[in-house]
């Protein structure tokens, strides 16, 4: 699963960190949820999406191999 | 398990902490090593014949020090195993550390057992403590260099904005 979430964050010009803060998660997991290496729970998915206020499926988007 | 019933993250640490403080004291104990300790705090409090005095009741006390070093590495465990994580990144991660780790318990088993078997010069019934020793020493190590690796190392490596 591929996901929009730095370009989100380049808009709304926040860190990591920040963005982590408002979602109530460690920094460490933003990253790898960027880097595509962690699958973030529904729960999480809805809550960045929130963040960004789109909906989720325009934040992360299904692979072929999905 | 129910978050409910596990403690606070910060016991994680001081858990870890107690681990390696109860298996330094099990290896002081188990050695008789609080003999050597006496001899560095008191090197010159020999008897005539230039040994140490082993106090009346020196045996009370290291079987009372290798108890609570035992019980200090049991609740260590205890508190590192039964404590949360800061979120579910870290659960993920310490799920998989600990599947890695499992593996490479087995592969350094098989290895040290390897080792015993082909070298020959060992009795095979002699070496069972040492086999487990090593693949639980081999457990321990790839856990925490996993977790961290994990964590500090593969979750830093792009912090651009």
């Amino acid at each position: 699963m591929k996901n929009t979430l730095r370009v989100e964050r380049a808009i709304l010009r926040i860190t990591q960190a920040e963005l982590a803060e408002k979602v109530g998660v460690s920094r460490q997991a933003i990253n790898s949820i960027e880097t595509s290496k962690y699958v973030p729970s529904t729960i999480l998915a809805i809550k960045l999406a929130q963040v960004f206020n789109k909906p989720v499926e325009e934040i992360f988007t299904l692979e072929p191999q999905d | 398990m129910n978050k409910l019933f596990l403690l606070p993250t910060g016991f994680k640490a001081s858990g870890l902490a107690m681990i390696f403080l109860g298996l330094l004291g099990l290896a002081v104990a188990s050695q008789e090593g609080l003999i050597n300790v006496y001899r560095i705090l008191a090197p010159g409090n020999t008897t005539a014949d230039g040994s140490y005095p082993y106090p009346a009741n020196f045996w009370q006390i290291n079987a009372i020090f290798e108890y609570t070093s035992i019980a200090l590495v049991a609740v260590g465990l205890l508190f590192f195993f039964m404590s949360r994580e800061r979120d579910e990144f870290y659960y993920k991660v310490r799920l998989e550390s600990i599947q890695f780790a499992i593996l490479m318990q087995l592969c350094v088993g098989v290895v040290t057992y390897c080792f015993f078997y082909f070298s020959g010069n060992y009795q095979m019934e002699n070496t069972f403590t040492a086999i487990l020793s090593v693949s639980f020493a081999g457990f321990w190590i790839a856990y925490i260099s996993r977790y961290y690796y994990m964590i500090r190392l593969r979750s830093n490596e792009d912090l651009t904005l």
